[in-house]
């Protein structure tokens, strides 16, 4: 059985790839990426006219001697940036084989790997019906393995309901920064409200959408009684031909919303499928320029 | 019907179940299995803008599981093997297992097996409602199946069967067959044509199926052996070859007493010839009983294979014979051929009465043999050479023995082909006599028994005939004497296929009763003091142990009637038992051509 800590060695080869944000943020910490701040940074910025109270230390001599006035020149201030990754951990995440949450683990392991060799912080938030609400912002390389546990502790229950869950992170998380959204997007109610939630609270979504094969390709034929693994609603359905390709194209109308909004957001989306190895999914991410820089 | 021979109610039972898991099948189905899908809410939209659940749907539903519940009974019924047009009712299968239907042609099978392939075709045209008998006839008929219907019994018992080197009794079978199914036209007898059957009525004759075709074939008809008078050790004998092939045949015949070869010689036979060789001094090698076996070898015919074995070997065993209290009741100067026959065989002690006081003739123990005297009515044995003389009855002139009873152990190697009677008075046997030959419809030969009282005797004088000059008076006289003496149980009249009665010296319960012999399928048993064995089909030597006794009892064929292989039954009549009534091809043809529609019907569910 597959488990969170297989693809260790992958790792390594994520040491040189930094998460990016399309939009700046205001961090607390010293951190590897740009801020709207200027203060102590190594990276000219601007110059403007020296105040009382300011640090003579960063007089602009050379402007001073052309000009004849004292000019401060201004340096761009390094700060990190909050990435949440919220991994939805309901009922409907437990199908599949490999399961399509032990899959979002390990993309969430991942990009959590390289966001904390960024020096960013990182929060993994859980959610189902509602985000679970402990989640603590780590911070450096060395607390991976505090990522490990808690997304190994993770299990798969519940009902889906994105637009609580968000409404309810965006009050508890007011700190803004890039969230990572990764879920099958099976809700029963409309998952757009959710982005809408983000948008509206200026955070930065990159959705990753992931299905297993059965979900995007039923092989399935014959008469059933099909039981919803989160609501145990049940639909009797025969499977034929017919209504397989009537499904394929309900599931690609209920994804185009996700794109649509996406497009409308400025937010990035990617798709995974679990009978494709994460690795692949993570190396095509990156090619496609989606989260990384 | 009958389902594949098996009893109705495990059939019903069966078919039951079927049903019941046709029904739970189809509900299951309906019921549909359980999926658990991440997310309903996609199927549900897809759901309601299908044509699904409509009533539409229902009925093919419906539909098909009715198509299935007919196919299954369909099915079932088939495996009934139902018949169409026929009532049931009891059929009685005769089937000739006497030594001629051993013989083979090859590359083909004997007749018994294409017998019994017949007979098992029969078996199977018949319905479940149909009862059936199943008889033999080698050796002794037998009824080995009353009326049943329970037909996989019959079946195995059919497969089961074993040829008998023996003669055959058909005509004993058909009357058995005969007082089990009124109407003959029910009785089908399977027979190789060997024995001849009255089929002069045709109200009364049975269907007749003659199976094989003529074979060629030579044997040992005839081997018999006698102490001499004058050495206890020194024994005398005959042998008899017989050839049935068209052509020339040639052969080895090696003798042997107790496995020590004692002579080889070239034979060389004619087609049809008989020959007839005295074996005039044979030594047994050891006190107590030896065994005299003849065999032939290396036999070549003409254009043609030995179509029988069981004729290439004869056996018989060199005992020393009991000697006879033997009484004769003729008039004085009378009956000289008889008086020279009874004198001529030392170990009869023959005693003449008067006929004046001969009514208590009987009661002495010893067998009376009459000729031309009045037969005394008290109880005892009597062989009757010749009727009173001056008795009248039938006139026949220019006769002949027509028909004769060979199996019968009074005329034991006792050929009495070609015996003429010239010009004689035939009186009508006793009332209740069994008739052992005749001349047309006249008894020339009988036999009356009751309880105290046995009468074998002849319808005529012998001595109208040219009887006392053929070797066949003397032995039919010795072999009646014999049997009269209770003798029928001896090693002599013993032959395989019959039930054989041997008297223990000792009397009380037996621990250690045993047969050891060439016929695996022996059976032996105890009837008060007496060992009876039964089903000894197969011929050769036998050792049958009763605790310290032992017997030896030596059986062969030896009959030209059986050796003679050449089909003598001409008219041969197929059963009406008609197969154009069997169902079973067209219902399971029937329930194929509903599976396709079934199986249309459910693909076009599941694509559509």
């Amino acid at each position: 059985m597959e488990s969170l800590t297989d693809n260790v060695d992958f790792l390594g080869q994520l040491d040189y790839v930094n998460i990016a944000a399309r939009r700046l943020f205001g961090g607390q910490l010293l951190g590897f990426r740009r801020s709207r701040r200027f203060g102590t940074g190594l990276e000219y910025a601007d110059f403007r006219a020296y105040a009382p109270g300011d640090d003579v230390r960063q007089l602009y001599w050379q402007a001073y001697l052309q000009h004849r006035r004292l000019v401060i020149k201004l340096f761009e201030e390094s700060a990190e940036i909050n990435i949440y990754i919220l991994v939805d951990t309901s009922a409907s995440m437990g199908r599949g084989s490999p399961e399509k949450l032990l899959y979002a683990k390990k993309i969430a392991a991942a990009l959590a790997y390289i966001a904390l060799g960024s020096q960013d912080r990182v929060m993994v938030v859980p959610f189902a019906s509602d985000v679970v609400t402990d989640a603590r912002p780590l911070h450096g390389r060395g607390r991976f393995v505090d990522v490990l546990k808690r997304l190994d502790n993770i299990e798969a229950q519940g009902d889906t309901d994105l637009s609580h869950a968000c409404r309810h992170f965006a009050q508890r998380y007011e700190r803004r920064g890039l969230v990572i959204l990764l879920s099958d997007f099976f809700d029963q109610k409309s998952y757009g409200d959710a982005l809408k939630v983000l948008h509206h609270n200026h955070y930065l979504v990159t959705s990753i959408q992931i299905n297993e094969k059965e979900e995007l390709e039923p092989t399935m034929r014959g008469d059933f009684e099909l039981v919803d693994c989160e609501t145990g609603a049940v639909e009797t359905a025969r499977m034929t031909p017919a209504a397989i390709t009537a499904y394929k194209a309900a599931l690609a109308s209920h994804y185009n919303e996700l794109g649509r909004l996406s497009i409308a957001f400025g937010y990035q989306k990617a798709a995974a499928r679990t009978d494709e190895p994460f690795q692949d999914f993570l190396i095509g991410l990156f090619r496609r320029g989606i989260l990384v820089r | 019907m009958n389902w594949l021979g098996l009893p109705v109610a495990l059939v019903g039972g069966l078919v039951a179940v079927g049903f019941v898991l046709t029904v739970l099948l189809y509900l299951r189905q309906w019921g549909r299995r359980r999926l658990t899908v991440a997310f309903t809410p996609l199927w549900r939209r897809v759901l309601s803008e299908a044509d699904v659940g409509t009533s539409r749907r229902r009925i093919f539903e419906l539909v098909s599981v009715l198509l299935q519940v007919v196919i299954f009974s369909l099915i079932a019924v088939a495996l009934g093997r139902p018949l169409l047009g026929r009532t049931p009712g009891v059929r009685a299968i005769v089937i000739d297992t006497s030594a001629s239907m051993l013989a083979k042609r090859p590359p083909r099978g004997d007749r018994l097996g294409a017998a019994k392939q017949r007979a098992l075709e029969l078996v199977d045209r018949l319905s479940g409602e149909d009862r059936v008998a199943l008889i033999t006839s080698g050796g002794e008929a037998r009824l080995l199946y009353a009326p049943t219907r329970d037909h996989f019994a019959v079946r195995q018992r059919i497969a089961r069967l074993e040829g008998c080197a023996c003669e055959g009794r058909l005509r004993e079978a058909v009357e058995i067959a005969r007082g089990i199914v009124p109407d003959a036209r029910s009785i089908d007898v399977l027979t190789d044509g060997n024995e001849a059957l009255d089929t002069s009525d045709p109200s009364r004759a049975p269907h007749i199926e003659v199976l094989g075709e003529p074979v060629a074939n030579i044997g040992i008809t005839l081997l018999g052996a006698r102490p001499t008078p004058t050495s206890p050790n020194a024994y005398e004998g005959v042998i008899e070859l017989r050839s049935f092939a068209p052509g020339k045949a040639r052969a080895q015949l090696r003798m042997s007493i107790d496995g020590n070869l004692i002579s080889v010689r070239d034979v060389r036979l004619e087609p049809g010839e008989r020959q007839l060789t005295d074996l005039p001094s044979m030594v047994k090698p050891r006190d107590g009983e030896g065994l005299l076996k003849a065999e032939l070898y290396n036999i070549e015919l003409d254009g043609a294979l030995d179509g029988l074995t069981e004729d290439n070997r004869a056996f018989t065993l060199l005992a020393p014979e009991a000697e006879r209290q033997v009484r004769l009741l003729a008039p004085p100067g009378e009956a000289r051929f008889v008086r020279e026959v009874l004198r001529a065989n030392g170990r009869y002690h023959l005693k003449e009465i008067d006929p004046a006081s001969a009514a208590d003739a009987g009661r002495t123990g010893a067998v009376t043999v009459v000729a031309g005297a009045d037969v005394p009515n008290a109880p005892g044995r009597y062989l009757v050479l010749s009727p009173k003389r001056g008795a009248t009855g039938t006139a026949l002139k220019d006769a002949l023995f027509t028909d004769w009873r060979m199996d019968h152990p009074a005329l034991q190697h006792v050929s009495l082909q070609g015996i003429a009677i010239r010009a004689t008075q035939a009186v009508a046997p006793p009332a209740g006599s069994q008739i052992l030959a005749r001349f047309g419809d006249v008894p020339l030969l009988y036999l009356r028994q009751s309880m105290d009282r046995t009468e074998l005797g002849m319808t005529f004088d012998a001595e109208d005939s040219n009887l006392p000059l053929r070797v066949a008076f003397p032995v039919f006289v010795y072999s009646a004497i014999d049997w009269l003496n209770g003798a029928e149980d001896s090693s002599a009249a013993r032959t395989p296929g019959h039930r054989w009665r041997i008297e223990r010296l000792a009397a009380g319960p037996v621990a250690n009763l045993k047969i050891e012999g060439p016929s695996s399928g022996a059976e032996i048993g105890l009837r008060g003091d007496a060992i009876v064995v039964d089903q000894a089909n197969a011929a050769g030597l036998y050792r049958i142990r009763a605790d310290e006794e032992i017997f030896h009892v030596a059986t062969s064929l030896s009959s030209a009637h059986e050796s003679d292989l050449s089909t003598r039954l001409e008219a041969t009549v197929t059963t009406t038992l008609a197969r154009a009534s069997d169902l079973w091809s067209w219902l399971v043809t029937l329930a194929l051509a509903l599976l396709l529609i079934e199986w249309a019907l459910y693909h076009r569910r599941v694509t559509s």
